[in-house]
């Protein structure tokens, strides 16, 4: 019994497995935003910040931003910008100003992910919606990274900012 | 023999609870000593001494007769002081005769406490080895059932009772426990946990030996081929073997509808479940497995906790020994003010934390789910193992996450596969698996159903049959 342990404990604590992280040292990233300009790739984090107020909880936003060679690279830099160790497994929505940058998006990305093509991305970034709010905007025209990564050749849907709100281009 | 009482007298000479007193007969004296605690003052003073005076000369050889009691005996000198302790009145002539006459010192036979049914028998175990005997007794009207007695403790000569169906009983299992207790060499048995920890064979959280204060609960056990110890001055009777399963059963199983009993069964299961692995589990989803929630829970849980300045573990660890120290402070205090503690530390305290930013909300759900689900039990010593394993795999959860709480689930089922009750399997019948024990486990049949008893506990299966 005391080898078998010593042994489960060893396998633990050699293979890395404490990546012990308080919920409040972290930022949730739930929009990612892709530019490029020449060579350099250009990335925008938006945290979403939930502030408890009284019966439900409201959001606050906050941008990280980034830029590389790769998406990684900016990645990478937009993260060294936070204090808060960077969260990104529950992006739900990427902005993208060209699709064809959507082909080099890291593979740890959720393939649930609703993109959306931008024109210009500081400023739709900027607008105050949650993740849920643009998950809607599209409906039935709604693209995710999944089906992307099946048919490269998929309309990805286009938004705007009309009178500080955020439509559907047709 | 008036120098041997002599000799006692200044023995006892700084109780002031032992009685020595002379009464002369023509020419000869008769000594009577007693301890007036452990003796009824009304039957000593009616029924030996009013009858003692009104004695001559020629009756006190034949004092067996003319003192008539249904235990009296003669006994030799140096058993005199034992009969006095336990409660008999000690007549010095040419021979030294014990007659009892044991105060009344329990509280009767009184409602159950601790383990309560919605139906059944209501009466509990007493201090009082008799009355406990008798209610089993009672229940089984049976030549088979045998109450062997034995004195325990070198001070306390406590007086126990080995019970068992000497027709059901695997006798080997019965000399285990024989041999067991012919070890036990101390100077006092206070309670009967104290027989426990010596017929215990594991340093184990989980008890593998039960306790129980409802006479129905033994008498079952009986019939089952299990042995039970009665224990002079105790309340509680302790059951062996036990089986983990058996602390998933109460009496009330077997008053009501098994369909009934299946539903609360796995609701007894799936609290023991909650009870270890609900708080691990919160600290596993906001320490390391965040992505295993939806995003909207993620965010609520961490717009809870924004405002607490410790990490998640202290704060579990926080509300897990506030809600032991509340539990602890109410079961000591009276019941008056035990309400008015529950009130203050549950209401008024837990919202107070939660305003100042100390406690998140969420934290208080968690702890209070966990804690109500180990309270399922009525056995402390369950409620006991529950709380450290639930400190154990909050623990792993904060170091491994998920992981963790999977190392915990192994190191938790090793250890129980490993436990033995009387060198049977703790796990049984799950592990080693049994089929026709599975109709008394998890799911309950009709009592028509259960036609054979536990074969790890009995060669003698058949229970008999409903016509």
């Amino acid at each position: 019994m005391k080898k078998l342990l010593t042994l489960l404990g060893i396998i633990f604590l050699l293979t890395g497995c404490i990546k012990y992280q308080e919920l409040n040292n972290m930022a949730i990233i739930t929009t990612i935003g892709i530019d490029k300009d020449k060579n350099t790739y250009h990335i925008t984090l938006k945290e979403t910040i939930p502030k408890k107020a009284e019966n439900k909880v409201s959001s606050d936003y906050k941008y990280y931003q980034g830029s590389g060679k790769n998406i990684e690279e900016a990645l990478e830099n937009a993260s060294d910008n936070s204090s808060k160790d960077i969260y990104l497994k529950q992006v739900q929505n990427i902005m993208v100003t060209n699709p064809k940058y959507l082909k080099h998006t890291p593979q740890f990305l959720k393939n649930s992910i609703v993109l959306f093509r931008v024109k210009n991305l500081n400023k739709v970034l900027k607008i105050n919606s949650n993740y849920k709010y643009l998950n809607n905007l599209a409906k039935d025209k709604t693209i995710t990274l999944k089906d992307l990564r099946k048919n490269p050749k998929k309309k990805i849907p286009s938004i705007k900012v009309y009178k500080n709100e955020l439509l559907i281009k047709d | 023999m008036e120098k041997f009482v002599k000799k006692l007298e200044d023995k006892f000479k700084l109780n002031g609870d032992y009685i020595f007193k002379t009464i002369k007969i023509g020419r000869k004296k008769i000594f009577f000593v007693f301890n007036e605690v452990l003796t009824s003052s009304e039957y000593v003073n009616d029924f030996i001494l009013k009858r003692a005076t009104k004695l001559k000369a020629k009756d006190l050889d034949n004092l067996m007769n003319i003192l008539p009691d249904a235990n009296m005996k003669e006994i030799k000198k140096e058993e005199a002081i034992d009969y006095m302790h336990k409660g008999f009145i000690i007549i010095f002539t040419e021979t030294i005769i014990a007659i009892e006459a044991k105060a009344t010192l329990d509280r009767g036979v009184s409602a159950i406490e601790s383990e309560l049914s919605i139906k059944g028998p209501k009466d509990a175990f007493s201090e009082n080895f008799n009355t406990n005997l008798g209610l089993i007794r009672r229940r089984i009207k049976s030549e088979h059932l045998i109450a062997e007695r034995r004195e325990i403790g070198r001070s306390s000569k406590t007086s126990i009772g080995i019970l068992y169906m000497d027709d059901i009983i695997d006798h080997g299992l019965l000399e285990q426990v024989k041999e067991k207790l012919s070890m036990i060499d101390i100077d006092g048995i206070i309670d009967a946990t104290y027989l426990r920890e010596n017929l215990e064979a594991h340093k184990t959280f989980f008890p593998t030996i039960s306790s129980t204060e409802r006479p129905d609960k033994v008498s079952m056990a009986l019939l089952e081929g299990k042995i039970a110890i009665i224990v002079d001055m105790s309340p509680y009777v302790l059951i062996m073997p036990t089986f983990l399963i058996d602390y998933f059963h109460t009496v009330d199983d077997y008053y009501q509808k098994p369909i009934n009993i299946s539903f609360i069964r796995i609701i007894r299961l799936l609290a023991f479940l909650m009870a270890i692995f609900t708080p691990a589990f919160y600290l596993a989803v906001t320490t390391h497995n965040f992505d295993l929630i939806p995003l909207d829970l993620l965010l609520s849980l961490k717009a809870q906790r924004e405002s607490v300045p410790f990490p998640a573990l202290i704060e579990a660890m926080l509300m897990s020994i506030s809600f032991e120290v509340l539990r602890e402070s109410d079961i000591r205090m009276s019941s008056t003010t035990g309400s008015a503690v529950s009130i203050l530390g549950g209401l008024i305290l837990g919202d107070a934390a939660v305003s100042a930013g100390i406690i998140s909300p969420i934290m208080i759900i968690v702890i209070a789910i966990s804690a109500i689900s180990g309270l399922v039990f009525p056995s402390i010593e369950v409620v006991s193992a529950i709380r450290w394993w639930r400190f154990i795999m909050m623990i792993l959860a904060t170091m491994f996450g998920v992981w963790g709480i999977l190392l915990g689930t192994i190191i938790l089922f090793i250890r129980l596969y490993s436990l033995k009750s009387l060198g049977k399997p703790y796990l049984y019948p799950f592990l080693p698996f049994n089929k026709e024990e599975q109709k008394d486990a998890i799911i309950k049949v009709n009592n028509r159903g259960m036609k054979y008893r536990n074969p790890l506990l009995t060669n003698n299966r058949k229970r008999g049959f409903y016509r």
